[in-house]
């Protein structure tokens, strides 16, 4: 028991066990639609263009979330422009994407500054989570909550068929700007906690492992939210015993429990043609 | 007999491209009709404006007397089939449900009436007992009537089919056919598109041949000719009688091309 208690003796444990179950659970109930959909490529898009915005708004003197919704707010519209030369989405990504995360290392790099530590922005620094980080995360939550709560049937249907979804009459447009914009808020949310590098893997992680056993959608988006949660407490408690990163240890957890159930679990169990 | 469908000089532009021109036709409440012609005739954009997904630039297009925009969820829509649907982790219960997501309340679940019209649209088509199957585990005629059991859900007065008999087996095509003919008895508008000439000259009672205008319209015997044929799809097919229906063979395979 006091493997677990310990750490709350720093007051900063008790901030960041909170943070991380946030973000866990936000990016477990995005994950789903996220793997169904395939656009893993897009959330790792969108984290590596966040660190263009907030190498220079950090250089500059301006908060980090304010350049994290620059970057993705300029990488939206370089990715248009980008696709209406005729260039092929995946590649558009992966250009503006690359552009972007070159610019924020080399103005990073640049900088005579020593505070501004590069190894936090990519790999996260959880023990940086002051209060108001805390305030911005829970009311992320609580957007992306309401969101997929009102949303969720015209969601999954604009999901599973977008044109069926359209002609039976729900707004696929619509639902298609808020779920690419809540996409958004928890990439930038989770930057704190997971750093640039590793967001994208806490957005496929975990709903990629239930996937392997459920063929329900609702169940399997439960399940991914459980296991964002669950594998984000026991990162942090990793991390904080073997003293490594945030990030990574969250990560390396999530891929533990993938690489567990993907090995170990019996084929009767197995949800075998998942969209995965 | 009431029209349901009705098109008067109707035409559609994309910028400098002319999908359709000066189409005329009206379709009667109950009748099954079956559009073809060949890929860029304009079938799918027809199928848009019935949709009402996008408005016509010329002419007006009125579904029971308004814009098919006005009405739009009395109109039931079944795609072509596509494996990626197939492996979407959805039970069929799940998936016919989601044909009635634009109406339902902003929660994340069905109401218990919603619930009860997609078990008795699937108990409709014969696969009510399939219900908590997953969507991965049937096969491809029973995804099929789980694809119409979602567009009977919201219990529409008309029904679209886009191309039915695409990348399905005979014996599918005969269980497809039975229940589009059932549907059609219990007075459902009914409207696809095809590619699949002889199937619609056996099955279906009132052909509409389309390449950018209407090229001809009415039953089999009369439309199915060389030359309607040479205007809407650009190539010479000979038509053969057969058991009193028409046969359409290709030009090639009667000069002793592949068979």
């Amino acid at each position: 028991m006091s493997l677990l208690l310990d750490p709350f003796e720093y007051a900063f444990f008790g901030r960041a066990l909170l943070a991380a179950v946030l973000v866990g659970a936000v990016t477990g109930a995005l994950g789903p639609f996220v793997v169904v959909r395939r656009m893993a490529y897009i959330g790792q898009g969108l984290s590596q263009s966040v660190l263009g915005g907030v190498g220079v708004a950090l250089v500059y003197g301006a908060g980090l979330y304010s350049g994290a919704v620059a970057a993705t707010a300029v990488a939206t519209v370089a990715i248009y422009l980008t696709r209406r030369r005729g260039v092929p989405v995946d590649t558009a990504i992966g250009i503006v994407a690359s552009t972007m995360f070159a610019l924020g290392v080399a103005v990073i790099s640049a900088n005579r500054d020593r505070s501004l530590n590069i190894t936090n922005l990519l790999f996260g620094n959880i023990l940086g989570v002051d209060r108001n980080d805390l305030i911005l995360v829970g009311i992320v939550v609580a957007i992306v909550a309401a969101m997929l709560f009102t949303l969720y049937k015209p969601l999954l249907a604009a999901t599973h068929n977008p044109v069926v979804a359209a002609a039976h009459g729900v707004r696929v447009g619509m639902i298609e700007v808020m779920f690419n914009a809540l996409l958004a808020l928890a990439v930038i949310t989770a930057l704190q906690v997971l750093g640039v590098l590793l967001v994208a893997a806490t957005l496929l992680l975990p709903a990629a492992t239930a996937s392997l056993a459920f063929g329900s959608f609702g169940r399997l988006m439960l399940v991914s939210i459980g296991l964002g949660v669950t594998t984000a407490v026991v990162g942090l408690y990793v991390s904080y015993y073997h003293d490594i990163a945030s990030g990574p240890a969250i990560v390396l957890t999530g891929a533990a429990a993938f690489a567990a159930l993907a090995l170990g679990l019996p084929n009767r169990f197995r949800h075998s043609r998942a969209a995965v | 007999m009431t029209t349901a469908i009705e098109l008067s000089g109707v035409g559609v532009r994309f910028g400098p491209t002319r999908p359709l021109r000066s189409i005329d036709l009206t379709i009667d409440a109950g009748e099954l009709v079956g559009i073809v012609g060949p890929s860029g005739a304009g079938k799918t954009t027809l199928l848009r404006l019935l949709l009402g997904e996008i408005a016509a630039s010329e002419g007006t297009v009125e579904f029971t007397g308004v814009t098919p925009r006005r009405r739009r969820r009395a109109v039931g829509y079944v795609p072509q089939l596509e494996a990626s649907e197939r492996t979407f982790p959805l039970t069929v219960q799940g998936a016919v449900e989601l044909g009635a997501a634009a109406t339902s309340a902003p929660v994340p679940w069905f109401s218990r009436a919603e619930r009860a019209a997609a078990r008795h649209a699937l108990d409709r088509l014969g696969i009510g007992d399939l219900h908590a199957r997953g969507l991965h585990e049937l096969s491809g005629g029973q995804f099929q009537r789980v694809l119409f059991a979602r567009a009977l859900v919201s219990e529409p007065q008309l029904l679209l089919l886009d191309e039915p008999t695409s990348g399905i087996d005979l014996r599918t095509r005969g269980e497809m056919l039975g229940l589009v003919d059932e549907l059609r008895r219990d007075g459902l508008t009914i409207v696809m598109t095809t590619h699949d000439l002889n199937w619609v000259a056996s099955h279906l009672p009132r052909i509409v041949c389309l390449n950018q205008t209407v090229r001809a319209d009415g039953a089999p015997i009369d439309v199915l000719r060389p030359d309607v044929l040479a205007a809407t799809f650009g190539a010479q097919m000979e038509v053969v009688m057969h058991q009193g229906r028409p046969v359409v063979v290709d030009g090639d395979a009667l000069v002793g091309g592949a068979p």
